[in-house]
């Protein structure tokens, strides 16, 4: 029992480990109705395609909303440098949607998806 | 993004994983650890760290990285332990420097082990005249081994036809102030002649006692908090 116990502790610790760095594809997904971070997005660059910019605006707080609960959930499994990428994406694309730039937004959209799938790779 | 957070997070992990990895491993003593031994140690602590506080990349890649080094580490000892041919290719072999008190020069070229080296460690083994040395040996794990000259040998018991009691192995029974009595039992003891051995000693009780052990022929050895050594330089009588 006590050798059973003496495997078991440190191959628990290894898989909670190995959970914890993998952990950024799983807790990307929506845990509830404000934090479909894809779903915003996808609203954002319909919105923008077809520059109605109040529904734009809109989609835009939703999707700073839910990045702001997601972010705290990856931090521990992705790099540093796509969380930061994302944060300065989101503050880009503010000035964007102020401007009404259709063509700097859809870049800066575009750009923002990738970083958002690559999160975990 | 917390990254002090994170920081602590991944450090523990890699700590953990760290201490899981070098149990692993097994128990060879650093003293024993040959060059490329030591060289792996320093790498596999070198990516630990980095999976600690390197947040410019995933904890996932340094992990992995740990995990692959350790197997390679586990890999070498394994095959080192079942087949001795690859020990000595891997281990390499201890290298003859002084055979029949003749320094062996090609072997140390071989081995880019100097004669600057030799003396030295000739002296950290308290031999200052090469005449003395019969053979020198420079181990896998960087020491040497010296046999010395018949003649310069110190004479055994045998040689002096002396018969010596053997001391054994002592027993503590006080560390730090605290009665050991586990210790006191199995010397079939009891605390009541500890108490008598205390007096003889002129201890009123075990706390005034730092360290206190028995051996097999019965001689107490007793180390008071207070030594009142006067120190050599002259300075405070120690305590």
């Amino acid at each position: 029992m006590k050798k059973i116990v003496g495997y078991a502790i440190p191959i628990i610790f290894l898989a909670a480990f190995v959970w914890i760095m993998n952990s950024g594809d799983y807790y990307k997904q929506p845990r509830g109705s404000t934090d479909d971070f894809e779903l915003y997005l996808h609203q954002l660059y319909t919105s923008t395609e077809k520059t109605q910019w109040q529904q734009a605006e809109a989609a835009y707080k939703n999707l700073t909303r839910a990045w702001e609960e997601i972010e705290p959930r990856i931090q521990f499994s992705v790099e540093q440098d796509e969380l930061h990428a994302i944060n300065i994406g989101l503050v880009r694309l503010k000035g964007y949607l102020q401007a009404g730039d259709q063509k700097d937004t859809l870049v800066e959209l575009h750009e923002i998806r990738w970083h958002w799938k690559h999160l975990n790779e | 993004m917390n990254e002090g957070l994170v920081v602590l997070v991944r450090s523990l992990v890699a700590f953990i994983s760290l201490f899981i990895f070098a149990r692993f491993l097994g128990k060879q003593q650093l003293s024993q650890l040959t060059f490329f031994d030591y060289v792996l140690g320093i790498t596999i602590g070198s990516i630990a760290a980095s999976l600690s506080v390197d947040l410019s990349s995933r904890a996932w890649p340094h992990w992995v990285g740990l995990v692959t080094w350790t197997v390679a580490v586990f890999i070498l000892q394994w095959a080192s332990h079942k087949y001795l041919i690859l020990d000595k290719y891997f281990n390499d072999e201890p290298t003859v420097v002084i055979a029949n008190g003749k320094i062996m020069e090609n072997e140390m070229k071989k081995a880019r082990y100097t004669i600057s080296d030799l003396l030295e460690q000739l002296r950290e083994k308290g031999v200052f005249n090469l005449n003395e040395v019969a053979y020198a040996i420079a181990e896998t794990d960087g020491k040497l081994s010296v046999l010395k000259k018949p003649e310069h040998l110190p004479a055994s018991r045998q040689d002096l036809n002396l018969t010596i009691p053997e001391l054994g192995i002592s027993t503590e029974l006080i560390i730090d102030g605290v009665i050991i009595k586990d210790n006191l039992y199995n010397r079939n003891l009891d605390e009541k002649w500890l108490d008598q051995k205390l007096k003889e000693q002129g201890l009123a009780s075990a706390s005034q006692v730092f360290f206190m052990s028995i051996d097999d022929a019965g001689t107490l050895y007793v180390d008071r908090y207070e030594d009142h050594v006067q120190k050599p330089w002259g300075g405070e009588k120690g305590k």
